[in-house]
């Protein structure tokens, strides 16, 4: 399927409205494994995106994921500031080259993030939401509960990935942070195209 | 939690606009961004390869102090424990080409690692050469490295950073640099003891207790947990301790070496030359060769109170290296 550029530029706000509204539990479940700044410095990244699509007001799709991918890389910092705006940076890339099926562009999507962050499915990182749930949307079985069971399943994983695998054990028993940030963006899509 | 400071969030601005206003004939701050540059009147005249580095901020004197003739061109600063952004990395390395292209020297952390990754592929597509290492000197994540981000970078670097900026200035070029770099690295080896953890200002309280009479072995510079909580012992034993685990983790400890005796934040000189006094006894003992030696606060995780050896083992002319001079304000 392919979303329009309103759908496009409303999937993202609605994404940056979920994360607003969740920051205390976002940096509460960092707490537990990492800093316990992740729902602060995404929201960081979010709020100054959503403003960079209401002033820039971008009128290509290319545009509108540029937007979201430099603002995102350049406000958030960090591990996850990279690995969103890879995630966004590689769809502006594949609707500039005339690829616009958005199954396609998440599954991509998700093949950058494993590369950047040299990571894979099973080690306690966004991609354990990314991948199954990119695969998912691809045969149209993408649902709310299945997004939020790839949440809850990284609770019992040992962190391999990110300053959190050095808890070693300790990092069994809470979900990861950014595959929770990340089930807010699918959640979002859903919404956008129901 | 008592801190001289205004805003925690204006720490890491305040800061480096604090760096640059003391040493304004040696460092600039790039427009736009929180990256530390040379400023010296012999930098604009070099036609020779630039050396960036860069990294959360909370281990002053690391990265910034090390900016000047002889180390570094620049320096990119990121929020504390957090690493710098792509765009600001690529102002850096913009600002330090000068046509022979910028070697990236990264301690390997997720967020450094993808942060400084994607600033190459900027610069990359801007036709600047750019070649990176990563620094992973901290031996005390070795043995499960495979299940973890690997070991991580630490006092090391700054090591890295004054053989690879010495080099640069002699003249080396890039790829040679970037090879050197990686054997440096691979020479470098580095275990933390912490007597209590730091403090991030944002969170306000210690990042894990210790009891008055406990000490951690094998703590990394973000208040991550080492291999093992003790009871304190004498600056003669942890030297020990410490000594035995590095000179293990090599495969043989013939030739030369270079000892680092770092500070972590909170431990006073006095502490570290008994350590050092400590750690240099024990090597004679046992019959290393030591020619080169620094002992100070060098690489730092905030208010820490622990220590760190580094030990490197030295190969061909990397004395000259790190005896070369430099304008780097903190070496």
């Amino acid at each position: 399927m392919e979303l329009t550029i309103n759908q496009a530029k409303k999937w993202i706000i609605l994404w940056t409205d979920y994360v607003k509204n969740n920051v205390e539990l976002l940096n509460e479940i960092d707490t537990a494994i990492g800093d316990g700044d992740h729902g602060t410095n995404l929201n960081r990244g979010t709020q100054a995106t959503k403003k960079a699509l209401e002033e820039e007001d971008p009128q290509t799709m290319p545009l509108v994921f540029r937007t979201v991918a430099l603002t995102l890389v350049s406000t958030i910092g960090g591990a996850s500031g990279a690995l969103y705006g890879t995630a966004f940076l590689t769809m502006a890339r594949l609707v500039k080259d005339g690829e616009t099926r958005l199954e396609v562009l998440l599954v991509e999507a998700t093949k950058a993030m494993k590369k950047r962050g040299k990571s894979d499915v099973g080690m306690k990182t966004l991609i354990d939401l990314w991948d199954p749930a990119s695969k998912a949307f691809a045969e149209h079985k993408l649902t709310k509960e299945y997004i939020n069971d790839c949440v809850e399943k990284t609770k019992n994983m040992k962190a391999k990935k990110g300053r959190s695998s050095y808890l070693r054990e300790r990092s069994i028993g809470h979900v990861d942070p950014v595959a929770k940030s990340s089930s807010y963006l699918y959640i979002a899509l859903l919404e956008v195209i129901d | 939690m008592k801190k001289i400071i205004n805003n925690i969030d204006d720490i890491v601005s305040e800061m480096v606009h604090g760096i640059v206003s003391s040493y304004p004939q040696k460092l600039k701050i790039l427009p736009g961004t929180l990256a530390i540059a040379r400023n010296d009147a012999a930098f604009s005249d070099d036609k020779k390869v630039g050396v960036v580095s860069g990294g959360g901020s909370g281990h002053e004197p690391l990265h910034s102090g090390y900016v000047g003739k002889g180390m570094l061109c620049a320096a990119v600063c990121g929020q504390i424990n957090t690493s710098p952004t792509p765009d600001q990395i690529y102002e850096a390395i913009k600002y330090a080409d000068k046509g022979q292209g910028v070697l990236l020297i990264v301690k390997n952390y997720a967020g450094d690692d993808m942060n400084f990754d994607m600033a190459k592929e900027l610069a990359e597509f801007d036709d600047i050469k750019v070649e990176s290492i990563l620094v992973d000197d901290d031996i005390s994540a070795a043995d499960d490295a495979e299940d973890t981000q690997g070991k991580r970078g630490v006092a090391g670097t700054v090591l890295v950073e004054k053989i690879c900026g010495a080099a640069a200035e002699q003249g080396m070029e890039l790829h040679e640099l970037a090879q050197l770099g990686q054997r440096v690295i691979n020479n470098t080896k580095t275990v933390a003891v912490a007597l209590s953890a730091a403090t991030v200002p944002a969170v306000g309280h210690p990042g894990f207790e210790l009891d008055d009479d406990q000490m951690e072995y094998g703590v990394g510079i973000h208040n991550e947990r080492g291999f093992s909580t003790e009871k304190i012992a004498p600056s003669k034993q942890i030297a020990e301790e410490l000594i035995n685990k590095i000179l293990k983790s090599y495969d043989h400890n013939t030739g030369d070496y270079a000892v680092l005796v770092n500070g972590l934040g909170s431990t006073p000189l006095m502490e570290q030359f008994v350590f050092a006094n400590d750690v240099l006894n024990l090597l004679k003992e046992k019959g290393i060769k030591v020619s080169f030696t620094k002992v100070g606060n060098k690489v730092t995780a905030i208010d820490m109170h622990g220590i760190s050896l580094t030990l490197m083992k030295l190969e061909n002319n990397w004395i000259e290296y790190l005896e070369a001079p430099t304008d780097a304000i903190s070496w």
